[in-house]
């Protein structure tokens, strides 16, 4: 089986900015270990001379033009209603001393 | 009888149906159904006032949409503007959205009477709609066992009759899944013609706006509504050469059937597909096997593909400006805090696998590995449909299973999607029709190529009218 | 390295040589953002929070939508600085957590950036210039401004920022010296402004400027490099270089070693200080963003922006140059587009003469007017026809050039017509022979030995007449009182 280590699993966790509790951190470590291995049936298969394919449409050259879609813009009573913090019309957060 | 929402439709403009008494029958029957938890909001008396609004029009002879009249509910990750969009998770519970998507914007605008928002898998993360921050809902056939998922709330409203379609979402099979499920008709479109702004993103590449229907004919009027380009969406496609006239569909065409996803399936599940397989051979239809020899393999292509998209479309959430958050007196922390509480443990599973496929020095192995065989798959299913005209295979391995019975163990609740994913991942179209079963309802999934949406809904019917 | 190896022997402090990259950020100067069409034309007393919208905010639902002008933007910025245009550049997604980030990823280019290669040269004199190859250009999004509030226990997160299209240079490690460094980032500045891609106002942040620094002794070898982020004026970026460089240096003196960080500069010492550990360089996960499309871009295309392009400062140097005006003088043209580009319109319509004076009343009395805001550009430039005027009188010496700056004054400042200009000093210059006369005497009697010398040497009267002009108070017609000396140094 496909192990993962705590160190690599508590990584990970920071990468995602997700809080584990430790029996989370050991529920992790063999859950990813199964998926993993189930995904490393990817591994049988020889892929390597392909093109990646990110976007199944072929849609290339989508873009707008640059002028203002007055619909869109959001005003102060929609940021308010479901910002946590509201201060002198910005959102506050504790302070960042680093 | 209604025969179909546009024969429903006709009846509400002759004033044969009276839109305030539909609105009152259905509310009625949600009260009748509530033990199956369908819903997570209702809106009673938005429904109410809209029904009278449409009397209202119809009296005046004002214009009045194509879908005037019909009941329709979608599930809670469409945002609504004005309302709370909650997509079952912990920390959207008291989220307003502050605009409309596309889609249900087009909805409301043919003056159909939206009545509530329905249950899900947390950000649509599920087969089985347990992964809900409220509770479960159950299957309208059996309420010990799951409607499927992630659309669960949706299928089961329609299968109830509390509404005449409902909207969902299809990223894997989340809506084909508890159409089979619950013995309806769900539609999977083909990626990109039905706009994605207004849903709560799950995998960006395979995401998909899909309804549920008792027809495919019924489905066929709600794409036709939908579809098209989008200037919010950059990934929708132009469907202005999309014909939906309907079209008798000419049984000279060879159906295929993919031998790798006709084994391992429950008794009743290949009892009943097989069934169906001989009654379209005997009303003259060609029925061959064909190969898709790396299809095993979608659902591991799957699970690392929307995994890295869902790791990232979730990174947003941090509680800092709009979502349920904790106390902390450090940012970092705080965010770390408001995500742990923020989402349901399949969330939390899915992120840490995305982030995993993602990170440097796995992103070659995993990430860009899948990419790659998704390439494979789009040339394979090219192949198959060089040689028929369409596919079928059942939609899923099970009937409905046991409320309980997968939740701790992930890899067997990810093996409900073994049929539905390969369709997503290569962007074609997909419906699952309803067969006619003595017990729980089993799905016949039937797939065509890509922009075929009307010949695949044609084609569907047929098959509805003598398989369902 | 690209530098004559004397070029690079001047560069070495002590026995090390500085090796610094640049990587300056480009607000794009479009009316809606990169992503989303929301106001990005933010003004100096723009109130926080009021040009955003839901994707600006990262709200469930929202998606990306490329902003067409600001393709155009990098294409026209990339044909400014020598660079190749990508002909297929895509999107990637950049993640990590900030509260300035409201995604939590960052869309930016990783794998496919729209600008490859380019080379930008910076004269340092009318003969010599030395080149930094640039390696790359990438389009990204901006993120928003914290503010961390004196005395509270808060910070303040503003979100206008967010989205506005950023487009990130980065060089080669070419440069060797805090003045190469600060010439650069000159040179970046007026190449952004000249192609219109950028408003250039370095206070509100239009350009921003990091630097890797490194020292060795070796010219073959780099040595461990510290990242200085968020430079915005050429003076600080200049004293962060010279700071860091020798700060570098006397660690690896005192046998210590340089640590690899991100450290930040304060203004008001002058010297560099530790932000960040770079030591696990952060994973950000870069992953192709699947909203959206790729981006195709053909030579019909390039070619549309090229047409449509503004004046190079190197054509505005050129003129410049064919005029033979000093080196010393260009970069005061140069700071002004406007008439920089004007004069390289009027190539043709002035001789050597002509653009020299031209030129000389630009950068001194013309400018001088400008800064005091008692003209704008648009009066120079709506009245060229009418200098070329003064200028054809100033070189006949019809006008003196004590008169010049009056004149300058009468026409652009109070507006009065040439005509009139003209006419009134003619009118109100004294031609009457015994005014004249009696300053002449005056001034032949002050200056007996200037009169001498005049006698010997006709061209040393001129002296005479300025001093009668002077005595005058300009009000003399000088044609009149240079004839009336002849006369006398004839005569005497």
């Amino acid at each position: 089986m496909t192990q993962i280590s705590k160190a690599q699993v508590l990584k990970i966790a920071q990468l995602a900015q997700l809080k584990l509790s430790p029996q989370e951190i050991d529920i992790y470590q063999r859950e990813l270990g199964v998926i993993l291995d189930f995904s490393n049936k990817l591994q049988a298969v020889s892929v390597n001379h392909l093109e990646a394919t990110e976007q199944v449409t072929n849609l290339t050259n989508i873009t707008r033009i640059d002028e203002i879609d007055a619909n869109l813009a959001l005003d102060l009573k929609d940021l308010e209603k479901n910002a946590p913090n509201f201060i002198d019309r910005q959102f506050a957060i504790p302070k960042i001393t680093h | 009888m209604i025969s179909s929402l546009e024969d429903l439709v006709r009846q509400v403009k002759k004033q044969k149906l009276k839109p305030s008494q539909l609105v009152e029958e259905a509310i009625n029957q949600i009260q009748l159904k509530s033990d199956l938890n369908i819903f997570i909001e209702i809106y009673e008396n938005q429904a109410r006032f809209q029904a009278l609004q449409i009397e209202d029009k119809l009296n005046k002879g004002h214009p009045i949409g194509r879908l005037t009249g019909c009941i329709f509910v979608v599930k809670d990750n469409f945002l609504l503007k004005g309302s709370k969009t909650t997509a079952a998770a912990p920390i959207l519970q008291n989220f307003e959205a502050p605009f409309t998507g596309t889609c249900l914007q087009k909805i409301l605008d043919e003056d159909a009477i939206l009545l509530g928002k329905t249950n899900l898998d947390a950000f649509a993360h599920g087969t089985s709609t347990e992964n809900s921050y409220y509770k479960s809902t159950k299957n309208p056939h059996d309420s010990q066992r799951t409607p499927g998922g992630s659309s669960g709330g949706s299928a089961a409203a329609l299968a109830t009759d509390i509404c005449h379609f409902s909207l969902g979402t299809d990223t894997g099979g989340s809506v084909r899944l508890p159409a089979s499920f619950c013995g309806v008709v769900g539609y999977k479109p083909t990626y990109g013609l039905l706009s994605r702004y207004g849903l709560v993103a799950m995998a960006s590449s395979t995401d998909c706006v899909a309804p549920f229907t008792k027809t495919p004919q019924d489905a066929k009027l709600l794409i036709e509504i939908m579809a098209g380009r989008d200037n919010l969406d950059a990934t929708t496609l132009d469907s202005s050469n999309l014909d939906f006239r309907p079209k008798t569909v000419n049984q000279n065409l060879t159906l295929g059937v993919i031998k790798e996803l006709n084994q391992n399936l429950d008794s009743d599940v290949q009892k009943t597909f097989n069934e169906a397989l001989d009654h379209l051979r005997t009303n003259g239809w060609q029925i061959k096997e064909v190969s898709l020899p790396n299809i095993k393999l979608a659902l591991a292509c799957y699970y690392v593909l929307v995994s890295a998209e869902v790791s990232s479309n979730l990174s947003r959430y941090d509680g800092l400006r709009y979502g349920v958050h904790q106390s902390h007196d450090d940012w970092g922390e705080l965010i770390k805090l408001n995500r742990h509480h923020g989402f349901m443990a399949e969330n939390k599973r899915r992120i840490m696998l995305g982030t995993y496929v993602l990170s440097q020095g796995y992103y070659e192995a995993y990430y860009q590995k899948a990419q790659k065989l998704r390439t494979l798959l789009c040339q394979e299913f090219d192949q198959v449909f060089r040689q028929v005209e369409a596919l079928l295979s059942p939609t899923s391995p099970t009937v409905a299973f046991k409320l309980g019975s997968k939740i701790d163990d992930p890899v067997q609740m990810y093996l409900a999607d073994l049929m539905t994913v390969a369709p997503s991942l290569v962007g074609i179209p997909a419906i699952s029709l309803p067969l006619k079963t003595a017990g729980l309802p089993v799905g016949l999934q039937l797939m065509t190529p890509q922009m075929t949406d009307n010949f695949n809904l044609n084609l569907a019917q047929e098959l509805f009218n003598q398989l369902c | 390295m690209n530098f004559k190896s004397e070029q690079l022997n001047d560069c070495f402090v002590d026995d090390y040589l500085p090796t610094i990259g640049v990587e300056c950020h480009v607000q794009l100067d479009t009316k809606t953002k990169l992503f989303t069409a929301i106001n990005n034309q933010l003004t100096d007393d723009q109130l926080p929070n009021s040009a955003v919208g839901p994707l600006c905010l990262g709200l469930p639902g929202t998606l990306p939508v490329v902003n067409q002008k600001a393709l155009d933007l990098a294409i026209a910025a990339g044909l400014f600085l020598k660079a190749k245009i990508a002909s297929e550049t895509r999107f990637d997604r950049k993640h990590y957590f900030y509260p300035d980030l409201p995604s939590g990823y960052q869309i930016s280019q990783h794998h496919y950036p729209i600008i490859e290669g380019g080379l930008v040269e910076i004269p340092t004199d009318a003969k010599t210039s030395f080149s930094v190859r640039i390696q790359k250009a990438h389009l990204e999004a901006d993120a928003g401004k914290l503010t961390h509030v004196e005395g509270q226990d808060y910070s303040l997160v503003d979100l206008n920022r967010v989205g506005t299209p950023l487009l990130e240079i980065v060089s080669q490690p070419d440069l060797h010296s805090s003045q190469q460094v600060k010439q650069y980032a000159k040179e970046l500045y007026l190449l952004m402004t000249y192609a219109r891609v950028c408003q250039g106002n370095l206070a509100a942040g239009n350009l921003r400027f990091d630097v890797n620094v490194s020292v060795s002794k070796s010219a073959n070898q780099l040595g461990i490099r510290t990242e200085i982020k968020n430079l915005n004026s050429f003076r600080f970026i200049e004293q962060a270089v010279r700071f860091e460089i020798n700060r570098q240096i006397q660690l690896l003196e005192d046998n210590q070693t340089v640590i690899q960080e991100t450290r930040g500069f304060d203004e008001q010492t002058k010297t560099t200080f530790s932000q960040r550990q770079k030591e696990d360089a952060q994973d950000y996960r870069y992953m192709p963003d699947p909203d959206i499309p790729p981006i195709k871009i053909d030579s019909n295309q390039v070619q549309e922006v090229e047409k449509n392009l503004p004046i190079k400062p190197q054509i505005v140097r050129q003129t410049l140059n064919n005029w033979r005006i000093p080196f010393s003088d260009w970069e005061t043209i140069l700071d002004n587009q406007d008439l920089a580009q004007f004069l390289v319109a009027k190539n043709q319509d002035l001789n050597i003469d002509q653009a020299q004076l031209f030129v000389k009343w630009l950068i001194g009395d013309l400018l001088a007017l400008l800064k005091q805001n008692q003209i704008v550009v648009k009066d120079i430039l709506n009245n060229f026809e009418n200098l070329k005027i003064i200028i054809n009188k100033r070189l006949a010496d019809e006008i003196s050039n004590l008169t010049v700056k009056q004149v300058l004054v009468d026409l652009l400042v109070e507006k009065i017509s040439l005509t009139n200009i003209l006419n009134q000093s003619v009118k109100t210059q004294i031609t009457d022979q015994t005014q004249l006369q009696s300053w002449i005497d005056q001034i032949i009697q002050e200056y007996p030995q200037a009169f001498a010398d005049a006698k010997q040497d006709a061209k040393a009267s001129g002296f005479l007449v300025g001093q009668v002009m002077k005595l005058s108070q300009n009000q003399a017609n000088p044609r009149k009182v240079a004839e009336l000396i002849q006369v006398l140094l004839k005569n005497k």
